[in-house]
């Protein structure tokens, strides 16, 4: 063995990852050679020394400013989450819409009220809770959609992630059962309510009329401005006169679905007792 | 080699489980005996200590985004220490990054009598500053070994696995370093661990041995 050999093996020596006798023939090296010593000494004093924690000192402040990026990261992200949790996915479209929106939705085609029934959908995964609305026929559909999407309403119903609302009164007294209703949802800790109405002139049972159907858009759209709600609206329009599409349908709602996506409605009439700027899409 | 003893392997598993469930408190349990660590190792990748710390950050931003994807099998040191190597990989130009295995053995130079450089040494400033220039001197290869393997203390095959080499490859560059780190550090302390003169660390370019270790 020769020095080479020694140095060669000095690291695997020091990590004591030789074998026995390739050690004490080192050993028996080092001991007469002043050389391999003082190289086998020099590397295992630099090893301890490097093994030292006092080498690198922590900066002053090091350990509160190691999570300030993490922090601001944070509040970013809580603050965006704040902004996007006044939002919710429409569903029908790939839009989003704001808390408290108002939109109407004219179908004529089953494929029509299929893709609205679809408003559901993005609630349904989570903790939302979905109220339908109309006459009876409508509801019924609804719940035949939902089921040929996989869905089992009377299990929503049961966990009450569904309610089927049947209009059985004036604009009133619907009123405050729709109030009820999600005032109840959002104490049982839905995070949102999504409401499906369907309006059908000459479909059971029968609105009080169209001056009633007006009533209760107008009032829907001040009710849910005070709540996690987002509601639409289904105009038949195989049913429904000129003047409930002008009246009901364009005046009564800010935002409007069309094929491609939601639009900001410019025949929707803003209320001034309901004193609200018209809402956007984002 | 952590300021403060790492955690039990239970309640570091604990403050893991707690820390993803959102528990900020459990996270920032979790990191506090590891900050140290993670700042050996950025500083020794980094030129300054301002730039350390900024890269020490984007380990802890993501540490804590990919903590649910921690392998299982690894322990947490050397979890941090492979985020750190890759935010410092990812900061180096590609002129900077370390450079393959180079040819020939590295021979130590200076054979004379090694004069023992104590810990109490590590009191003085000038003598862990030149320690720390010496280690900065080291081609970045060779840096990173040593810095995970006697600094952070892993193990070769823990060495290995976060800077994603063979075995082999780690004890080749380790003995290159270990030699290297001493030849600079030789002519420059006392026997008393005093400072003579610091020396500024010179390229390591030697693959002549001397004659002495050749007999």
């Amino acid at each position: 063995m020769n020095g080479e050999h020694v140095w060669r093996e000095i690291s695997n020596y020091l990590d004591d990852a030789i074998d026995p006798e390739l050690r004490s023939s080192i050993e028996l090296h080092v001991k007469g050679c002043k050389h391999c010593k003082a190289v086998l000494d020099g590397t295992r004093n630099v090893v301890r020394l490097a093994a030292d924690n006092r080498v690198f000192e922590l900066p002053a402040g090091f350990s509160k400013s190691l999570y300030s990026k993490l922090e601001a990261h944070l509040v970013a992200e809580e603050a965006a989450e704040a902004v996007a949790s006044r939002e919710i996915p429409l569903g029908i479209s790939g839009d989003r819409v704001p808390l408290g929106s108002h939109l109407i939705y004219f179908w004529e085609s089953d494929e029509d009220f299929a893709r609205a029934v679809s408003f559901f959908y993005p609630g349904l995964g989570h903790n939302d809770h979905c109220i339908a609305f109309g006459h009876d026929e409508a509801l019924e559909k609804v719940q035949q959609v939902l089921r040929s999407h996989g869905y089992d309403p009377q299990k929503l119903i049961a966990d009450r992630k569904l309610t089927i609302l049947r209009r059985h009164a004036r604009a009133e007294v619907t009123l405050s059962d729709i109030d009820a209703i999600v005032q109840a949802d959002i104490r049982s800790g839905a995070k949102m309510v999504r409401f499906l109405g369907n309006l059908g002139m000459g479909r059971d049972p029968l609105p009080a009329g169209e001056s009633d159907v007006l009533v209760l858009e107008n009032r829907v759209t001040t009710m849910i401005a005070q709540a996690p709600c987002v509601v639409v609206c289904m105009y038949d329009v195989r049913t429904l006169s000129g003047n409930m599409i002008l009246k009901g349908g364009l005046e009564t709602h800010e935002l409007a679905i069309c094929n491609e996506g939601v639009r900001t409605n410019p025949y929707y009439v803003c209320d001034e007792k309901h004193s609200h700027a018209p809402k956007t899409v984002q | 080699m952590s300021a403060s003893p790492a955690p039990s392997f239970q309640s570091e598993n604990d403050l893991i489980v707690r820390a993803l469930r959102g528990e900020m408190p459990a996270f920032y349990d979790l990191m506090h005996p590891y900050e140290h660590c993670i700042f050996i190792a950025a500083r020794s990748l980094t030129a300054s200590d301002a730039e350390a710390e900024e890269l020490a950050q984007q380990v802890v931003m993501q540490a804590f985004a990919e903590l649910a994807h921690r392998p299982s099998d690894c322990k947490f040191a050397a979890w941090l220490l492979q985020l750190t190597m890759q935010q410092a990989h990812a900061r180096l130009g590609p002129h900077q990054q370390p450079a393959g295995e180079q040819n020939g053995d590295y021979v130590p130079r200076n054979v004379d009598d090694w004069h023992e450089i104590p810990l109490r040494a590590l009191q003085q400033t000038a003598v862990r500053q030149a320690l720390a220039d010496s280690l900065f001197a080291l081609p970045t290869a060779e840096r990173e070994v040593l810095v995970l393997r006697d600094v952070e203390q892993l193990s070769i095959s823990e060495t290995a696995r976060v800077l994603g080499l063979a075995e082999s490859t780690v004890k080749t560059r380790l003995l290159r370093a270990r030699l290297m780190l001493r030849d600079a550090l030789a002519p420059g302390l006392s026997s008393s661990g005093g400072v003579i003169a610091i020396p500024r660390p010179r390229a390591h370019d030697s693959k002549q041995a001397p004659k002495e270790l050749l007999r």
